[in-house]
């Protein structure tokens, strides 16, 4: 099997940032071309996907897990997964949505294996409280104005919360994908998905009470 | 619109799903109540520190790791992913105890306990 893939097939605009994805629909699924060479047994065009969702996938999974070390470890999985099951997309959802199941159960289970090491966890947020184990790189004009530390603690709040909340928060404040897309990822009715995440930022709020003080905003009542 | 009724539906005013006559009532309650205006603008600034996390960018590796994986033979469906995706599916942490406490009766009542 030929190594030298890798060249985007279709061409396709830069992602922009993800939360302006929301309500941006579009009417044709822009990967169906390229699922279909796959699942003709055109390698090239899973490298492609791979590198199309590959921030997304790395990030839902950082968010999920609270380690880059993890997240990686779980986006490799992601995505062999994704090849090993991907016969099982039928175009009934888009493929991003398909994409974004496999690496919430895949972060699912992982958190399910590391739930049940209770060290591993306890290490874990050690580790995250003093800001280690977070992701390589330059650091961004982005992250030097939000400042480290204050993402580190909205990290660690995140990670207090129960996957039921988390996920959807995930999904919907952090990566922008729209209700309809968290209801289809998650399985669960609209409803369910927007009381959730209701519920979620009010975990998140009373967590993060001395962050936000310290932004100007007074704690809630 | 009342004060509990205002907390409740926080979450839907945020998220722009009162209609008018209800976001207007909504807005009423707010004018006169400093408490829940003051609980407002702290979820407010919740989402808002959500939005402003840094995304990080997946590592440079990732892409080639998975394909040589591929390659080797790890993206081939594996025996035990039928197994697996049962156990998973029927969430064992739900079932498993009432179907451990139904055998421990069981086993009671067989030896007579």
């Amino acid at each position: 099997m030929s190594t030298s893939v890798g060249q985007e097939i279709v061409g396709r605009a830069p992602v922009p940032p993800s939360r302006r994805r929301r309500g941006a629909e579009a009417a044709v699924d822009p990967d169906l071309e390229l699922v279909a060479r796959w699942h003709a047994g055109d390698l090239a065009a899973f490298e492609t996907l791979v590198r199309r969702y590959q921030d997304r996938v790395y990030r839902l999974l950082y968010r999920m897990l609270g380690s880059a070390s993890d997240a990686e470890d779980a986006a490799q999985e992601t995505f062999l997964n994704l090849h090993r099951h991907g016969h099982r997309f039928r175009g009934d959802a888009r493929f991003s949505t398909f994409v974004y199941r496999v690496a919430a159960n895949t972060a699912l289970n992982r958190r399910r294996t590391l739930g049940r090491t209770r060290a591993r966890i306890e290490k874990l947020a050690e580790r995250q409280a003093t800001g280690h184990d977070l992701p390589e790189g330059p650091v961004g004009t982005e992250q030097a104005a939000l400042g480290r530390e204050r993402s580190e603690r909205v990290h660690a709040a995140l990670a207090t919360l129960p996957d039921k909340l988390r996920l959807p928060l995930v999904l919907f404040d952090i990566e922008g994908l729209p209700y309809a897309e968290v209801s289809n990822v998650l399985g669960l009715a609209e409803g369910t998905v927007k009381s959730r995440i209701h519920r979620a930022r009010l975990a998140l709020r009373d967590r993060l009470a001395p962050e936000l003080e310290a932004l100007g905003v007074e704690s809630p009542s | 619109m009342n004060h509990p009724e205002v907390r409740m539906r926080m979450g839907e005013y945020l998220q722009g799903n009162l209609d008018l006559a209800q976001r207007a009532l909504f807005d009423a309650h707010l004018d006169g109540c400093e408490a829940c205006a003051r609980d407002l603008r702290a979820l407010r600034s919740t989402v808002d520190v959500l939005h402003d996390l840094p995304a990080p960018d997946a590592p440079p590796h990732l892409v080639d790791r998975v394909v040589a994986r591929i390659e080797d033979g790890e993206g081939r469906p594996r025996w035990w992913d039928g197994p697996v995706a049962f156990w998973n599916l029927i969430d064992p942490a739900r079932y498993l105890p009432p179907l451990a406490a139904a055998a421990l009766t069981s086993a009671a009542v067989i030896v007579g306990v």
